[in-house]
């Protein structure tokens, strides 16, 4: 769904760590997601990508314990987007589940916000 | 993968469709009561015995043992060798020994499993219990629920009872879905059970044991805060889904008076109706809350919330009602209208001038946009500042065009749905927290759009933007398919076009998997600017009608950006150009 971004206000509440990063893996991928199609030429009809777990490597911690170069396992939630081992960029996690896996927050993942608009975003909180 | 036995089978689908593929020593039991069934006891029956207090792991391994078939052996080995699952060293020990090819280690962290519970309960491990046999169990955590876009009862389908009614489900195998994001000590969690014929147990409610270190939610997007006229602050819980954890104690403060009022969540995760603060618009409120263990004395602010001023009621016949995702239950819409006073135009229409809002409308504001870049005019001829004649209220006549070139006019006011934490929810210009200053053209357009379609949820799911071209020009469009259309043929057109000054627009396939990292998104309609060659190479000028998030880094962030022609034609699916 080719909604904007969220004000990263609302996310950075419920950021738990924020790193710069690289996807490593897709571990997991869950299963397709009902699919809308449209007529020709429309645009926005909100289909989703399905869940992923993948490993990310830690290349800079912005926020939270993480080590620098330790590679975690992340769920990318389902939504308006996939990665891909190679995918970067800054990565805002939130509260990981009982078994330790944290979600990625933003709803375009490490595409929803510049890492300089994170940076400023935490100077600012 | 081939299970043949009918009772490893659903066990092995299962463990399959989870995230991490783990096989515990909990799910372990399962799979021994499975195997344990052709011993003279039913599945059911060996599950109880297996999971019975002070029962060791030989007895465990001996009760599945005298059941084992030939087809359940070859079952086991094809789980260990063929599944790819994950298993815990213990669980895997107990299939390997069950099948010979290892000893059964009896020490460290491998002892017998906790029995399931009379009722049900939650720990950090998991949910295990009773209900009737078969159930299919379905949860949500409404301690995570607020910061997700749920209802309570948007459940998830979390695992089965057994034969017996018992069920023992890893904490890996229930979490990870929007309803289920964690299952963290603290929690609360409704639960159900569903039979085959679709009737349901009641709600259960239960806490996860363990040691909460996790403070309630509070999600102050779903809260309306507006001036009632008479000194009060009315606070309006503006969804049906939850604001917070339910019975979490909340305290609000108003920054300018310091008067407070606390106030406890109910059940469902709300505020009582008719609550009131001292205050008036403008005043700014702060939010506290705390699950009574977490922030117990509410001295840590969760949020601050700004206070509407009162712009009455929706009225049907003048505003279009707003997309489903902000109306109640009972019909009403979630946000209250305000009245915004700033000018029809600041220097005329551009394209900058326009932002989406939060409705999946995205082909309307790159289709208006791009009208705005190449036929300004068209815009300002089409929206037209009058008076009511009964009122004297400032109006907007605002024209579209049919799709068979019929000239119609909407007339809207100026007041459009705003939250109390920000502008208004659906499009804006920048400067849209200030309802003094605000630009007003595209809301404007967009009101009156949605009036003309009917609401802003008819507008709001998706649409084409060659459809908004016409309704706005009056004129049809040419239609290029990247797939069909060579490359140099695309860019002929569109340079042509651009020198013309003719409303242009593409969009991006629905592939989400080649846009990661692009700076482009999928499924997403664009204003097209124009084209141009530099450096020996052939560019597409284009506008990201979020106002910002574009390919490149030009250092503004503001959703202009330019793509080389070769990257314009993969990841770009069609181009509409007004004739």
């Amino acid at each position: 769904m080719a909604l904007p971004p969220e004000p990263i206000d609302t996310v950075l509440v419920d950021t738990k760590v924020a790193v710069v990063g690289e996807i490593t893996g897709v571990v997991a991928t869950g299963p397709a997601l009902p699919h809308r199609e449209g007529k020709k030429g429309e645009k926005d009809l909100g289909n989703k990508a399905p869940w992923q777990r993948v490993t990310l490597r830690i290349d800079t911690v912005l926020r939270g314990g993480l080590k620098q170069g330790s590679t975690v396992e992340v769920l990318k939630p389902e939504g308006a987007y996939l990665v891909d081992a190679g995918t970067k960029g800054p990565f805002l996690l939130g509260a990981a589940g009982d078994d330790g896996v944290a979600p990625i927050l933003g709803r375009y993942g490490p595409d929803t916000w510049r890492l300089e608009v994170v940076q400023q975003a935490f100077a600012k909180a | 993968m081939r299970i043949s036995d009918k009772q490893l089978r659903p066990i092995a689908d299962r463990v399959a469709q989870t995230p991490t593929k783990r096989v515990d020593d909990r799910l372990v039991i399962e799979i021994l009561a499975a195997v344990a069934d052709k011993s003279g006891r039913s599945a059911a029956q060996a599950l109880t015995e297996l999971s019975a207090p002070g029962k060791t792991r030989a007895e465990q391994l001996a009760i599945a043992q005298a059941g084992l078939s030939k087809g359940e052996r070859k079952d086991i080995e094809t789980l260990l060798d063929q599944s790819g699952f994950s298993f815990d060293a213990g669980a895997k020990n107990f299939l390997e020994a069950l099948i010979g090819r290892a000893t059964l280690e009896t020490g460290g962290g491998n002892g017998p499993l906790p029995p399931p519970a009379a009722g049900v309960v939650a720990d950090e491990r998991g949910i295990r219990g009773t209900l009737e046999a078969g159930m299919v169990i379905e949860a949500i955590n409404l301690s995570s629920a607020p910061d997700q876009r749920l209802h309570l009862t948007d459940t998830k389908e979390i695992g089965r009872a057994g034969a017996g009614g018992q069920f023992v489900l890893d904490a890996n195998s229930v979490t990870g879905t929007d309803a289920m994001k964690r299952l963290t000590a603290g929690d609360v969690i409704r639960l159900r059970g569903r039979r085959a014929d679709g009737t349901t147990t009641d709600w259960i409610e239960l806490k996860v044991g363990g040691r909460d270190t996790t403070n309630a939610q509070f999600n102050g997007m779903r809260l309306t805060l507006t001036d009632d006229g008479r000194g009060q602050v009315g606070l309006t819980h503006n969804t049906g889904r939850p604001l917070t954890e339910p019975g979490a104690q909340l305290r609000f403060i108003n920054l300018r008076t310091g008067d407070q009022l606390d106030v406890k969540a109910t059940a469902d995760g709300s505020i009582p109706a008719n609550l009131k603060i001292a205050g008036k618009a403008g005043d700014q409120i702060a939010v506290a809350v705390s699950d009574g263990t977490n922030n117990a004395d509410l001295k840590t602010v969760t949020t601050t919330l700004s206070v509407l001023g009162n712009s009455g009621t929706v009225d049907p016949a003048d505003d279009p009602m707003p997309h489903k995702d902000e109306v109640r239950s009972d019909g009403t819409p979630m946000y209250p209208l305000r009245r915004y006073n700033g000018p029809l135009f600041v220097n005329g229409p551009t394209s900058n001038d326009v932002r989406q809002g939060v409705i999946g409308n995205c082909y309307f504001p790159a289709a208006v946009g791009a009208v705005a870049h190449m036929m300004p005019k068209v815009i300002e001829d089409a929206i037209t500042e009058v008076r009511n004649p009964q009122t004297g209220e400032r109006e907007f006549q605002v024209r579209f065009y049919s799709s068979s070139g019929r000239m119609e006019l909407v007339t809207v006011d100026a007041d459009l749905y705003t939250r109390s934490w920000g502008g208004p929810i659906y499009g804006t210009t920048p400067n849209a927290s200030n309802p003094d200053s605000m630009e007003l053209w595209f809301p404007i357009l967009e009101k009156a759009y949605a009036k003309w379609k009917g609401s802003y949820d008819r507008i709001g799911n998706g649409g084409s933007p060659a459809s908004v071209l016409t309704a706005l020009t009056g004129k049809s469009t040419r239609y290029f398919d990247t797939s069909y259309n060579d490359a140099d043929e695309i860019f002929r057109a569109v340079k042509a076009a651009g020198d013309a000054k003719q409303p242009m627009t593409a969009g991006t396939h629905d592939d989400k998997k080649i846009y990661t990292n692009t700076g482009v998104y999928a499924d997403h309609a664009y204003s097209v600017l124009g084209a141009e060659e530099s450096g020996g190479k052939k560019f597409i000028l284009l506008r990201n009608p979020w106002g910002e998030s574009e390919a490149g880094n030009d250092g503004k962030n503001d959703g202009y950006f330019k793509l080389e022609l070769s990257q314009f034609m993969k990841l770009y699916g069609d181009v509409a150009i007004v004739r």
